[in-house]
């Protein structure tokens, strides 16, 4: 049985730790004018002249390139499909290894986002304020002594800080539990929502869990509830996924199996498919049926094949090629 | 558009005089045409504090509106939390469940050092004050310890 490495990769992909944080005396990109932007374009990519970080860094106006590319870093969660359609001048600040993103005049002056693979809340966090020390030191953040940062929204106001996880919960999902979860999470002052549709209907069985208080406890508990709720999520997904197969042991192995023939032996896979097909692979590797895969790789794979989540809405079985491609991938990972 | 009196702060206000029979207006910020107007009588004392009542509706940096930050439940810019306080304070505790941030580990690094406000600037507080509470007695006579400061 695949055996969680301490970050529980086995069911949690990818964490992303979000800092807004906005700069005193200018008003928010929405309100702001074009000179203004420019300037602070500039004046956050000279904040890491000094620093190591600067040659791993790449700057993506959103003026220069092109809608191609666009799309692409909005399918790989590094930018906001916001972003791209920004009033103002408006740029992603990105790591080459696709860790740090950081967003300059989207909702917010600044967001600085940094991602890891897994369940690893503290190091990505410890990361964010890192670039965010950096970056006070040439700009000055708004901050009020009782409202804590300022924010557009006042969603995010106080910390400015967002955790969120994308978990994939096919045992949760295939028991039609989800939606007792969802209180679950808002009592606990958590989100969790569908990534690829919403609530039950979610397809793929994937889900972002995220905090959803910013404001009135410190950023060290922030993290620390997320990780908590994190966790219990991923151990009550593993519970289901062992009960699931105690009571149908002989379908759900068979159909674990039988996903892995179709991944390993299709010739077109769509979007949808592959993501129910890497669902119930993934199960039957949770369950301790399907050996030596490697779930997180074959996970990988599926997100790089997937379209846009715009045209995700729309019905994409026209695209064959792609299809063809998605099955190559796939059958790559699991090699 | 930029104050045509000091060059420095957002105009607000539309300042217009009549000398001569010839009107000219001037766009200025707030805390200019309260150096405008009040030296003149009690009745612009009274136009200055309908003025001070509009601007509170309105944001003097991003000049976003009460009913436009409560239509999109947005802020336009950071002073907007300070024009808008109560609502803000409000809003804040609706989503959060209360308005007051804990700065233990979210703070900025470096401390603000804030500048001692001078003489001249706490008796102008004074003196917007005394003009709120409509106390044009106290109002009259900070107007001309104003004055005597300023050597006017
Ligand atoms: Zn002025
Ligand atoms: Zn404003």
């Amino acid at each position: 049985m695949n055996k969680p490495v301490g970050n529980e990769n086995d069911i949690a992909v990818t964490t992303r730790i979000r800092l807004a944080r906005n700069v005193k005396g200018l008003p928010y990109p929405k309100r702001m004018g074009e000179a203004a932007a420019e300037k602070l374009i500039e004046d956050v990519w000279a904040a890491f002249d000094n620093s190591p970080l600067k040659s791993e860094l790449k700057i993506y106006d959103m003026n220069k390139i092109s809608d191609l590319e666009k799309k692409a870093l909005v399918e790989k969660h590094l930018i906001s499909a916001e972003l791209c359609v920004s009033k103002v001048p408006s740029v992603a600040i990105i790591s080459k290894d696709e860790k740090i993103s950081i967003m300059v005049n989207e909702e917010d002056h600044i967001r600085i986002q940094v991602f890891e693979q897994g369940l690893e809340a503290e190091s990505a966090y410890d990361m964010a304020k890192k670039i965010e020390t950096l970056l006070s030191e040439k700009l000055r953040f708004d901050y009020d002594s009782e409202f804590g940062y300022l924010t557009s929204c006042p969603t995010n106001a106080g910390t400015g800080l967002r955790a969120s996880v994308m978990l994939h919960l096919p045992a949760i999902s295939a028991a039609h539990r989800i939606n007792p979860l969802l209180k679950w999470a808002a009592n606990l002052g958590m989100t969790v929502r569908g990534l690829y549709g919403e609530g039950s209907k979610a397809s793929g069985a994937l889900f972002q869990l995220s905090n959803q208080i910013t404001l009135g406890t410190s950023e060290k508990d922030i993290i620390s509830r997320f990780t908590a709720a994190s966790c219990s999520l991923v151990s009550e997904e593993r519970r289901i996924c062992a009960e699931l197969f105690e009571n149908n042991y002989c379908e759900l192995t068979d159909k674990s199996l039988r996903s892995l023939g179709i991944i390993k032996n299709a010739y077109m896979i769509s979007s949808s498919e592959a993501l129910s097909l890497v669902s119930n692979v993934c199960m039957g590797a949770n369950a301790g049926i399907i050996k030596n895969i490697d779930t997180p790789k074959l996970r990988s794979a599926l997100f790089s094949s997937m379209p846009a989540l715009m045209s995700l809405t729309m019905d994409d079985k026209g695209d064959k090629a792609r299809d063809i491609k998605r099955a190559q991938i796939l059958q790559e990972a699991l090699k | 558009m930029v104050c045509e009196k000091c060059g420095k702060r957002p105009a607000t206000v539309k300042y217009t005089q009549i000398i001569n029979g010839r009107k000219s207006s001037l766009n200025i910020c707030s805390a200019c045409a309260s150096q405008e107007s009040i030296f003149d009588n009690f009745g612009s004392l009274l136009s200055f504090r309908e003025r001070e009542e509009k601007e509170h509706g309105q944001c003097p940096c991003c000049h976003m509106t009460l009913s436009e930050f409560l239509r999109s439940g947005r802020m336009g810019c950071g002073e907007c939390y300070s024009t808008f306080r109560n609502h803000a304070d409000a809003m804040l505790k609706k989503i959060h469940g209360t308005s007051k941030h804990i700065s233990e580990d979210s703070k900025p690094v470096k401390e603000e050092v804030k500048e001692p406000k001078s003489e001249i600037e706490l008796l102008r507080e004074k003196l917007a004050n005394a003009i709120a509470e409509e106390n044009f007695e106290e109002a009259a006579s900070l107007r001309d310890i104003i004055r005597e400061k300023e050597g006017k």
